[in-house]
């Protein structure tokens, strides 16, 4: 899907908003959305914003999470979340609060499925062919590991692949 | 090392947790307060107390405070309970902010000992339990400062030679380059009191366990030698007033009558720092902070058993202070 502004990014922001009393889904790239109103630093408001891009009067409707129907006008009271969801549902509002907090936004260390600091340590000290053969050598067991039904293992697997090569496209820039 | 020691009063490793599926406690009701408690009591097996706090008395509540077991947010909290461990180094408070806040707690630099044991404890946990985990934010929490590993690791310091010499809030300002932050003794927004100050790390997202404890383990380590070394340089420059000083402190804990908390804080900051310069000896350091705990205001009330005023209240410390100094000798 395009952004509904520029017509040439991928959207990746999705808003309810009404104009005129219709309710319209409107879809935005990063880019767009940051000139105008994403998160917590509203240059101006997201009415004003839309109003201007359509050139009708528009209001909006505040963004809730669909589980536990937290908002983002509570979340900025508070400064905590209703459930889980919030995360999933809010995702792009509170992206922008945890890139400034911890000036990252993509967890390292350890999951559920096991410990991955170690794997990415390891491949900081190899070349980039012993790097590829053990992608290749994973990729193996997991083939092996899905056909004998040992899902926990793929999993621990899997995710050790994607780290392999997210941090060799990580490299390659 | 002696000199680590002498500084480094404890370690500490606290994780954020939450239950998949259960709201976060905001939002939660009691049975699935209910839920949690039951849950994970019974997914970490025998050796265990469990207290919930609305079966406890406003004492004794302040006392867990006052020994760090609990944080005052659990006391907000309606469906707070604790959990610990025999020898008090495992806690674990749930319903606080997050569903299970565990944290394991021990004397000295000792973050691979504590890692390893609140290691154990999570994993123990999370074999019964799914967490609300994310594969971008990692471990989810209610507030979205503690996202990623949930993971906070502190570590307590008497740094009296640095606060002397007015060098804290360089360290301090050093230290935030590194991701750490510095408070008081119980914790944010409280004071410095007794020379103590305690270091963690702020960002707890895209950093891995290891190297967060990697940095405030280096960086404690540093600051412990910084302060051995200017407490000697200031020691070897102001030998009399030094002595002076830090004996009038010794000869009015040995004597007091009436000690409130604050006074006994800065005393006891001065006989620790006589200690480690070794102009006073039979005490140890943990002794010095068993009594720091002991004569805080919560646990005198409960020592002294009913309703007591203010100046009861100072005697008694002052009482407790003389019986815990006997020993104490010039070197």
């Amino acid at each position: 899907m395009k952004c509904d502004i520029c017509k040439k990014n991928d959207a990746t922001i999705h808003q309810t908003i009404i104009v005129n009393g219709n309710k319209e889904e409107m879809h935005f790239c990063e880019e767009c959305a940051q000139k105008g109103v994403v998160g917590f630093n509203k240059a101006f408001s997201m009415e004003d914003f839309f109003g201007a891009f359509l050139g009708k009067e528009v209001k909006t409707i505040e963004p809730t999470c669909k589980s536990c129907g937290m908002t983002i006008e509570q979340l900025k009271k508070t400064g905590r979340l209703g459930c889980e969801d919030c995360y999933n549902e809010l995702r792009q509002y509170i992206l922008p609060v945890i890139q400034n907090v911890h000036g990252r936004t993509t967890h390292v260390g350890k999951t559920p499925y096991g410990d991955f600091s170690e794997t990415i340590e390891a491949f900081d000290k190899k070349g980039p062919t012993e790097v590829m053969d053990e992608a290749k050598t994973l990729s193996v067991e997991l083939k092996q590991a899905i056909e004998k039904e040992d899902y926990e293992s793929a999993a621990i697997i899997r995710d050790r692949i994607k780290v392999i090569k997210e941090l060799e496209q990580a490299k390659g820039e | 090392m002696e000199n680590n020691r002498s500084v480094v009063v404890s370690t500490r490793i606290r994780l954020a947790r939450n239950v998949s599926t259960v709201p976060f406690l905001q939002n939660m009701d009691e049975k699935a307060a209910r839920d949690v408690i039951d849950n994970v009591y019974d997914a970490i097996g025998k050796g265990y107390e469990l207290i919930e706090l609305k079966n406890i008395s406003a004492v004794d509540k302040q006392i867990l405070v006052e020994q760090h077991l609990i944080s005052p947010d659990l006391l907000k909290s309606k469906w707070g309970a604790l959990i610990l461990n025999k020898e008090r180094t495992i806690s674990i408070m749930l319903n606080e902010e997050d569903h299970i806040r565990m944290q394991c707690i021990l004397p000295g630099l000792a973050f691979s000992e504590a890692y390893a044991k609140i290691d154990e404890l999570d994993k123990k946990i999370e074999s019964m339990l799914k967490y609300a985990y994310d594969s971008q934010f990692g471990y989810l929490t209610a507030c979205p400062t503690n996202v990623g590993t949930g993971m906070r690791a502190s570590v307590m310091m008497h740094l009296p030679a640095l606060t002397m010499q007015g060098r804290m809030t360089d360290v301090i300002r050093a230290l935030s380059k590194f991701g750490l932050t510095v408070r008081g003794l119980y914790g944010e927004g409280s004071e410095a009191l007794g020379n103590m100050y305690q270091l963690s790390n702020q960002v707890t997202l895209g950093v891995s366990e290891k190297e967060i404890i990697n940095t405030i383990d280096n960086s404690a380590l540093h600051l412990a030698n910084m302060e051995a070394d200017t407490a000697k340089a200031i020691y070897a420059k102001n030998k009399i007033e030094t002595e002076d000083r830090l004996y009038r402190s010794y000869g009015i804990f040995k004597n007091a009558h009436k000690l409130d908390s604050k006074e006994m804080m800065s005393l006891l900051s001065d006989i620790w720092l006589a200690v480690s310069l070794g102009l006073l000896s039979g005490i140890t350091y943990d002794e010095l902070y068993e009594l720091m705990i002991k004569a805080q205001p919560a646990a005198i009330l409960k020592k002294a058993g009913g309703e007591i005023n203010i100046l009861e209240r100072d005697y008694i410390r002052a009482k407790m202070v003389r019986e815990a100094t006997k020993d104490i000798t010039y070197s």
